[in-house]
């Protein structure tokens, strides 16, 4: 009889401390079971003993090596999370929610915009993507963050650039330079606004802050970005994500079932709720 | 002044108040569900002050709602209080959480609200035996503060004696620990954890309270008998020396968990070692919130 | 299964109720007066029940869904965790329960509630106890104005989510049998005593009553739809406190926490009742609400209840039992908000 709250244990491979306050986990799921998921779907991590939380993958499912989230220390949970060590612990239920439509993508010039910690899914699509360039047109990656030391994945950037016909432009806050800073200083939406790109034959997938998403939108809505080739993710609270306990609805949308990816065409169509 | 003169005052009152601007909102009582139950009104038009009225079953507690972001937003705002309301707004006064001349109190005089499941059940007689036991023990059937009084000729309650209110506290206090003990852990054992009596008492006004705040968990998240005790004594602790005694959260209670024994008991034991009652005196240092060398607690000097 | 109807005398009844619990094959939970109200509690012999009440002051939800339920066990040692399914214990453990007495709104949940819990996801937690839950249901002679199952396509002599539905008779009662587990329980008695429970044809019970809708819930359904803006919510709940009465004490409301507790050696994960009625049920760790006023809350809990549930499952998430508005503090009325979201 399925316990479908029971937690896979799995250990901890590798801890990327990426900002002050955010973390990148890589994890094997004990006895290396292979978690199959998609870019975009999520699972519940927890540490055990103070409970569970919910992270988007952020590696591509076609590395399987391992198995990646990003998470900043805040709660409870994460707080706990981020005392742990290499060969520690760890719970896992997933993958859960639907995934980034890459049928959609395929043979289209793609743009990924990430904010904060919001690239986090990003990556594992834009990863997805790199692993399978033959598929896609040209690639262009904006990730902006508050400031130089709130950037994440510096590591995997210089990956990202390497890879075929990609423009990766990384981005800061004003004052969020430091002097050395040899990237753009704007807001991801003002610097979206100045790169070359066009919205014919192309998709945008978009994820970071609520209030960056907004912008944004209204950004490559401004450059002639179809709303249903915007893709991004919503991020509401949730304990299940089984489509049970109740708290992740935006009007009659589960954002862990029927979500936690939609196009800016369905987020128009959603009542004020999230 | 009969019933209806009673509802006149209250409505030109509030009319004034409303028209003058000298309020944005008057909250009071307006009729509910049936003859035998009242609800809270916020009136912000001087043509609506004819929906107000007051009874003997204007049970609510309408401070609580002063605590509310939504009604915050008011501004300026009018409050229809009976005399046990009013002691809520001065602790709340002295607590700096309302300002005194943001407020305009329009105090009705009360001699008993009628325990809502008798009335439930039809009643609508103030009687000994179908009032609330704070009623029984009232020494403000007229409001201590108010800018407005709305005067009642409505008797006092006729009080044989038959009826002891608040008699279990003597009872408890007679037994062991282990008796009271056995007591509140089978009281206890009935709470859903809905919060309906934080909720509805008008001094629980942190905007984050202790059992949402889980760095560390402070207070166990079960609902059973661990998680049920440290809740119901963390709340009782939180309330001494500052709870009023209206009674809002045994009556809010949807297990009849008898709150009011332990408040009450919190404010005599207040009472009788610091001499203090909370509600009475805005200009009073709240007991737990200031120091007297004159304290007879050793460690403290 | 074919519905089979009999009659059986009070003596009977209370008869067979006793003899259930002699038996102790089910443990029997029935009105029980406590305090001074009445509550679902387990009974030790018919007279403890209390069934001339309108209805109990909590529903059962309890036990389908308890207060708080284990959904595992760990134990902590260096880096090691070992962790322990209580589910195939729960399933060998599983008592079976009886609630006799219940009324028709009450019986309905169940079912309604089943179908959160298997649309996607098996939750067998749920599954259990629902399984072990047989529910012997009596027809509501007289409902109260809070009540509004007939509004909430039910009626106070409806069968649906009942084992056995029982109505008054002369000297007392009418029996339907409306499932195998309803027949399973009386199956033993059939044998053993001859005389007690008469088979008759349904003819022989009088008609339901002509119960009559006040208005139209698909209108408070499609006022939902189209108004999430509506003013009306921010105005009728700024006499909302915020607690969790309403959703507490409904028979459908079904929403949890999820939370471990213990110590460093080990603990529990658990699940609570959580309340969409909470200020912090939907606050995100950023400090992002989407859910900031009461109005925003209580304006969730009609759209659960009266659309979203709807749009997935073609009923409602309500029995119109009236516990939540019998039970608010601030006497805000379900009955009366969605009678006047229909007429909008």
């Amino acid at each position: 009889m399925e316990n479908i709250y029971l937690p896979k244990l799995a250990v901890i491979k590798e801890i990327i401390q990426e900002t002050p306050d955010t973390k990148t986990v890589r994890i094997t799921i004990n006895n290396n079971e292979c978690i199959d998921f998609l870019p975009g779907q999520f699972g519940e991590f927890s540490f055990i003993g103070e409970g569970e939380s919910t992270f988007g993958f952020s590696s591509s499912p076609l590395r399987k090596e391992f198995l990646e989230f990003s998470f900043r220390t805040s709660g409870r949970a994460t707080s706990g999370m981020n005392g742990l060590n290499p060969g520690d612990m760890i719970g896992f239920r997933g993958p859960y929610g639907n995934y980034f439509d890459t049928a959609k993508m395929k043979g289209k010039n793609l743009v990924f915009i990430g904010g904060g910690i919001g690239m986090a899914p990003v990556k594992s699509i834009l990863e997805y993507c790199i692993d399978e360039r033959s598929n896609y047109g040209k690639i262009t990656v904006l990730y902006g963050a508050r400031t130089v030391s709130d950037l994440m994945y510096k590591g995997v950037m210089e990956e990202w650039k390497k890879a075929l016909d990609t423009n990766v432009v990384i981005t800061v806050d004003p004052s969020g330079e430091t002097k050395d800073w040899t990237g753009r200083v704007g807001f991801v939406p003002t610097v979206l606004e100045q790169l070359p790109l066009k919205g014919d034959n192309a998709v945008a997938v978009v994820c970071g802050p609520l209030i960056m998403i907004k912008f944004v939108l209204k950004s490559l809505d401004k450059m002639g970005f179809d709303k249903e080739n915007i893709i991004t993710t919503l991020e509401n609270r949730m304990k299940c994500g089984l489509g049970k306990c109740g708290r992740c609805n935006v009007g009659s949308v589960y954002v862990c079932k029927d979500g936690p990816v939609f196009t800016a065409k369905e987020l128009e169509a959603l009542p004020n709720d999230f | 002044m009969n019933k209806n003169k009673i509802d006149e005052k209250l409505q030109k009152t509030a009319k004034g108040l409303l028209e003058s601007k000298a309020v944005n909102v008057v909250i009071g009582w307006t009729k509910g569900s049936n003859p035998f139950r009242m609800r809270p009104v916020f009136i912000t038009k001087p043509e609506d002050v004819n929906k107000l009225y007051f009874n003997p079953h204007c049970v609510q507690d309408l401070a609580v709602f002063l605590k509310k972001p939504e009604v915050k937003k008011f501004g300026r705002t009018g409050i229809v209080v009976k005399g046990c309301d009013e002691k809520a707004l001065n602790t709340l006064i002295q607590e700096y959480q309302v300002l005194r001349d943001e407020l305009k109190i329009i105090g009705v005089e009360c001699m008993g609200v009628i325990r809502q499941n008798i009335a439930d059940k039809g009643e609508s007689n103030l009687l000994e035996t179908t009032v609330y036991d704070k009623c029984l023990i009232c020494d403000v059937h007229t409001p201590l503060i108010y800018d407005y009084l709305v005067e009642s000729d409505i008797p006092e309650i006729k009080i044989s004696g038959s009826v002891k209110p608040y008699a279990k506290i003597k009872e408890l206090d007679s037994m062991l620990v282990e008796g009271r003990d056995k007591f509140w852990q089978k009281e206890f054992d009935k709470c859903i954890k809905c919060y309906a009596c934080r909720q509805v008492c008008p001094l629980c006004y942190c905007s984050r309270c202790i059992v949402e705040k889980n760095m560390p968990q402070w207070i166990d998240t079960n609902i059973e008998e661990t998680g049920n005790a440290q809740w119901n004594m963390i709340r009782a602790y939180h309330l001494s020396g500052r709870c009023i005694g209206c009674g809002e959260c045994e009556r809010a209670c949807p297990v009849n968990i008898p709150l009011m024994l332990i408040n009450e008991k919190m404010a005599r034991d207040i009472y009788e070692k610091f001499g203090y009652r909370s509600g009475i005196d805005i200009n009073s240092k709240p007991v737990f919130g200031t120091f007297s060398e004159s304290d007879f607690n050793e460690f403290i000097k | 299964m074919e519905e089979k109807y009999f009659e059986i005398t009070l003596e009977n009844i209370k008869k067979f109720v006793n003899s259930l619990i002699e038996n102790n094959n089910y443990e029997i939970i029935a009105p029980k007066k406590t305090g001074e109200d009445t509550f679902y509690e387990k009974i030790n012999s018919f007279d403890e029940a209390n069934l001339d009440i309108l209805l109990p002051k909590l529903s059962f939800k309890e036990n389908l869904l308890p207060k708080t339920e284990s959904l595992f066990s760990y134990s902590l040692s260096g880096a090691g965790i070992v962790i322990d399914n209580p589910l195939e214990n729960e399933e060998r453990e599983a008592k079976k329960k009886i609630i006799f007495g219940a009324r028709p709104c009450d019986a309905a949940a169940g079912p309604i509630m089943e179908k959160v819990f298997n649309w996607d996801y098996k939750d067998e937690f749920f599954n259990i106890k629902f399984k072990n839950l047989h529910i012997i249901s009596i027809a509501c002679g007289k409902p109260d104005n809070y009540c509004f199952c007939t509004e909430m396509q039910l009626s106070p002599e409806s069968s649906y989510g009942s084992d056995i539905l029982l109505k008054k008779s002369g000297n007392g009662y009418y029996v339907t049998v409306v499932t195998e587990k309803g027949m399973d329980i009386i199956n033993p008695f059939l044998d053993m005593f001859k005389d007690m429970f008469k088979e008759i044809s349904k003819e022989k019970i009088p008609p339901a009553g002509k119960w009559k809708a006040s208005y139209d819930i698909k209108k408070t359904h499609s006022f939902l739809d189209n108004n999430f803006e509506h003013q009306y919510f921010q105005e009728k709940f700024l006499s909302c406190i915020g607690c969790g009465i309403c959703t507490f004490t409904c028979p459908t409301c079904h929403c949890f926490d999820i939370q471990d507790e213990g110590t460093l050696k080990g603990g529990r994960r658990i699940r609570n009742w959580d309340s969409c009625q909470f200020g912090i049920f939907t606050l995100h760790t950023s400090g992002h609400n989407p859910r900031v006023t009461q109005g925003d809350r209580y304006r969730q809990r009609l759209m659960h209840k009266f659309k979203i549930y709807n749009e997935k499952f073609n009923k409602y998430l309500c029995v119109g039992c009236g516990r939540c508005s019998r039970n608010c503090p601030e006497d805000i009325n379900l009955k009366e908000i969605t009678k006047e979201l229909a007429s909008l």
